[in-house]
């Protein structure tokens, strides 16, 4: 207790305070920026920070992380562009507010369900690090197969209504993931000798395209519709507060969120894209109304954000107990950690108590200064609803094509974007989902080397799936899933072909 | 029979980019070491899924064209938008193009001047001032506080 009296007292320490507000500004600014993501910002401020006492420099990054994970939803939400490509998740239903002329309630939500969920991942970092460290270094390749295949099954869910065009954007999402080497071997496949296509489709350039580029096109064709607020936005008016209703459909979201991102964050190497999709998917089968995702529903922006943020914490779980970074942004963290002498890993519990005490108050004041801070900045940011279509389009589009340039490097990828805007557009079109293509892109490459390492090391035997009991489980999970999503689907049908009769 | 063309047109394109790859994989020289599971296997089990799932859509569109959903409610057409959106593809591309020869800070701003028309907007200093306010804005925070190079004008060294 005394250390946790101690460890607080430095934290809300001015300086460190400073830090991490000042640290909260520039991840959201990031985070909102398309092309420009965490990671980038994280290593930009680390050498900044090596002047710094350790608590201090610690708690900038920490500040850029949280605020640079929820940042990417104010884009996504207010002109349909995700800053950063967990926040596309959030878009889907998040932008339809905007449109309907409730930026407020989304933005709302999206805060609180991120703070929400940076919370619940604190509290469990502060209390389970351990036992859920052991846990989550049982995921190898079998286990991590097998959550992908029951993630693979939400595109079945998410595609309800129309199948096989949810299936098909699905499947392709998975294809274009395979373009490039061979991530197991290094040999090219599907890049018709192309030097930049070895690396395969960027992702921030085919997220940004999907949304940005195609939404651009769709407007420029129906040119005229203007902004929907003209006078100054109150947050107090009441198109933009949550209501109870929003409340009663978003909590059971929340709820269910929290707890699966912060396990998500806790495996290394999936993170919060994968977190922010499998809750919309899993929000979605279990909603009352799931016809109303994908037009603005809120419970959608909800389960996304939860999810999103809150692998936030947890991804210092395997870092801080096992000295194993989970993702990017804790590999420089760790760098931050070794700098000012302090070696992750059970030693630093033993060693440095004082300082794990500080860092695990310094999460929370974190999350509470991004209350803070987040509330103050939604009345300047909704103010984004007020430009006409006519500024606001040429805006977007230079912002999308300068952050694919400065987040690839290359124009190869800027013209990425442009194709895969070109099929975002057509997909709208023609009434295709966008988020199964997303879904498969994303979780294409931890199927396939789960996969394909899983039957090495098991010499071709495929019962490896169902040996392993975490595998079992995803699996069987996978297929009730999907008998499900077929039975609603052919009852919907049905029930379609009932009306039409 | 305009909603089965309008389900059929993207079923048919399914259709044959599943049946291009899957040509070109299936013609792909074997590589790697003996492996159960061979760099090509998956993308060739996907463009396979993909051929059947165009197929069945295609089907599916020539046959029942009215169960798979209610027919959409005639919407009023924007006069030109057709032409509106091969006119900003044509500006995006032109500005692809321009960008490494003519440098960040020109590109962008004709870029910004033409999308402004395109969006309707015929205030001709309101586009003069976007085309300098948005691509100075963007360069420095890019260049200067970011230490993020954009592309430099190959036509001025």
């Amino acid at each position: 207790m005394d250390v946790l009296l101690a460890a607080a007292a430095e934290v809300i320490a001015l300086q460190n305070v400073a830090m991490i507000a000042l640290g909260l500004v520039i991840g959201i600014v990031i985070g909102a920026i398309p092309g420009l993501n965490v990671p980038l910002a994280v290593a930009i401020a680390l050498p900044i920070t090596f002047k710094l006492a350790p608590i201090a420099g610690i708690a900038m990054l920490v500040g850029i992380y949280k605020g640079g994970t929820y940042g990417g939803s104010i884009s996504a939400v207010l002109i349909n562009v995700p800053g950063t490509p967990a926040a596309a998740a959030t878009a889907m239903d998040g932008s339809q507010l905007t449109r309907q002329g409730h930026a407020g309630k989304a933005l709302r939500m999206s805060l609180y369900a991120s703070i929400i969920g940076e919370l619940v991942s604190d509290i469990v970092l502060i209390m389970l690090a351990v036992p859920i460290a052991r846990f989550a270094l049982k995921f190898g390749p079998v286990e991590n197969f097998a959550l992908g295949v029951f993630s693979l099954t939400l595109i079945a869910v998410l595609s309800e209504g129309n199948m096989l065009k949810g299936l098909s954007a699905g499947v392709l999402g998975v294809f274009l993931s395979t373009f490039g080497l061979d991530p197991l071997t290094g040999d090219a496949r599907l890049a018709f000798g192309s030097q930049e296509l070895s690396a395969g489709w960027s992702f921030i350039a085919l997220v940004i395209g999907i949304f940005a580029v195609s939404e651009a096109l769709s407007m420029v064709e129906r040119r005229g519709a203007g902004p929907i607020e003209r006078s100054r936005v109150r947050l107090s008016d009441a198109a933009h507060r949550l209501s109870r209703e929003d409340w009663r459909h978003a909590a059971p979201a929340i709820a269910r969120a929290a707890p699966i991102g912060v396990f998500i964050g806790a495996v290394p190497g999936l993170g919060s894209a994968i977190s922010a999709y499998l809750n919309y998917g899993i929000a979605r089968a279990l909603s009352r109304r799931p016809e109303r995702f994908g037009k603005g529903a809120i419970e959608g922006v909800a389960a996304a954000e939860a999810g999103n943020n809150s692998v936030t914490a947890s991804t210092f779980i395997p870092m801080l107990t096992l000295g194993i970074p989970g993702d990017v942004i804790t590999a420089i963290m760790l760098g931050a950690f070794m700098v000012h002498g302090l070696v992750p890993g059970p030693q630093l519990f033993r060693d440095n108590a004082p300082f794990v005490a500080a860092f695990f108050v310094l999460m929370l004041v974190t999350t509470a200064l991004h209350l803070v801070i987040g509330r103050i900045g939604l009345g300047l940011f909704i103010q984004a609803v007020r430009v006409p279509n006519q500024v606001l389009y040429p805006v977007v589009l230079a912002l999308s094509f300068t952050g694919v340039y400065v987040a690839t490097n290359n124009l190869f990828d800027v013209g990425v974007m442009l194709g895969f805007g070109v099929l975002g557009y057509a997909m709208n079109k023609f009434g295709f989902p966008v988020a199964p293509l997303l879904i498969g892109f994303i979780l294409g490459p931890i199927v396939e080397v789960g996969l394909r390492q899983s039957l090495i090391i098991a010499r071709g035997d495929l019962t490896v799936f169902v040996r392993h009991p975490i595998s079992a489980v995803f699996l069987v999970l996978g297929v009730v899933a999907l008998v499900w999503a077929g039975a609603r689907e052919w009852r919907g049908g049905a029930a379609r072909g009932a009306s039409a009769r | 029979m305009l909603r089965a063309l309008h389900d059929a047109g993207p079923a048919a394109a399914i259709l044959a980019a599943g049946l291009g790859f899957l040509a070109y994989l299936l013609a792909f020289p074997a590589q790697g070491v003996s492996q159960h599971v061979s760099p090509t296997t998956l993308p060739t089990v996907l463009a396979a899924c993909l051929v059947v799932l165009g197929a069945l859509m295609l089907l599916r569109a020539v046959r029942r064209p009215r169960d798979d959903a209610p027919p959409e409610a005639p919407r009023a057409r924007p006069h030109g938008g057709n032409a509106r959106v091969l006119l900003l593809l044509a500006s995006c591309g032109g500005y692809v193009a321009l960008l490494p020869l003519a440098g960040y800070l020109l590109s962008t701003a004709l870029f910004v001047g033409a999308t402004a028309w395109l969006f309707g907007n015929r205030r001709p200093l309101s586009i003069v001032l976007l085309m300098i306010i948005v691509p100075a804005v963007l360069l420095v925070f890019f260049e200067k506080f970011m230490i993020i190079p954009l592309p430099g004008a190959a036509l001025l060294g």
